[in-house]
């Protein structure tokens, strides 16, 4: 045995997508609620 | 420079450090392609402890000033934060199954980690109980600083207990082959998240101030009233 790790790129891809999925989805999320929030606060103004 | 200016830069940054750590970097000696969930795990952790960090002197500033802007402030970094640590707590446990064997090990580092994102997610679930908003300033403050001792815990743990986890990396301890895919994914995530606080904060701020306006008169007391 020489300790190195052969392949192993599932673990790669997994990390990247959930990476991806969480990082777009926290922004898709914060932009989403600032929106929503526009429209409250205009509702309120009327 | 506009908060939607820096999620964009920070967006298409991220996506072409992630391309280099992926692509373009070496493999490491021992570790293999492995070793590239390196790229995108330490930058999360980096800037998941700044979040939850400047939670803490946002806290600090709110119970100095008394001005409700800094707890709108801590409320955006610490559900960034969350956000961040329960993601790198992921990124690691599927790191640690082809390094360690195991997808979880009751380290001291992975353990002080997952009270930190406990701790502060519960904050946040506080807050939702509260609805005056000075109280939920003043319990979310004193509650933030006594989670945020976790902070240097997560960070020392490494130095202060025997660990399998890695010591902190640096460009010391890191070849430069590895360094600069690093540093752009670590300035990429703080780009994104600086533009994500600044909108959330905004966002809790307006509605913050929505819901303490009192509610319009009905018309018929308008008309009454004349």
């Amino acid at each position: 045995m020489s300790g190195e790790i052969v392949g192993g790129w599932e673990y790669v891809i997994a990390v990247y997508v959930i990476s991806a999925l969480v990082y777009a989805g926290y922004a898709y999320s914060v932009l989403r609620r600032d929106n929503a929030s526009r429209s409250l606060s205009k509702e309120t103004k009327s | 420079m506009k908060p939607k200016t820096l999620v964009v830069i920070g967006g298409t940054l991220l996506t072409a450090g992630c391309f280099w750590g992926l692509l373009f970097a070496p493999a490491e000696v021992f570790m293999g392609d492995v070793y590239r969930i390196f790229y995108i795990h330490v930058p999360t952790a980096w800037n998941g402890l700044l979040l939850l960090t400047a939670a803490f002197i946002c806290a600090v500033m709110y119970l100095m000033k008394g001005d409700l802007m800094w707890d709108d402030r801590l409320e955006a970094s610490m559900e960034a934060g969350v956000v961040l640590s329960a993601l790198l707590t992921v990124q690691g446990s599927i790191w640690a199954r082809p390094t360690w064997g195991v997808w979880w090990n009751w380290d001291p580092r992975l353990t002080t980690t997952a009270i930190l994102v406990f701790a502060f997610a519960g904050i946040l679930a506080l807050r939702t109980s509260l609805k005056e908003p000075r109280r939920r300033a003043m319990v979310t403050s004193v509650a933030t600083i006594v989670a945020a001792a976790d902070v240097p815990l997560v960070y020392f743990s490494v130095r202060f207990w025997n660990s399998l986890h890695q010591i902190q990396s640096s460009p010391e301890t890191v070849s430069a082959a590895f360094v600069w895919p690093l540093r752009v994914n670590a300035i990429a995530v703080l780009l994104l998240m600086a533009g994500l606080i600044s909108i959330r904060a905004e966002t809790v701020a307006r509605l913050r101030e929505a819901g303490s306006e009192p509610p319009p008169l009905p018309s018929a007391q308008v008309e009454g009233a004349r």
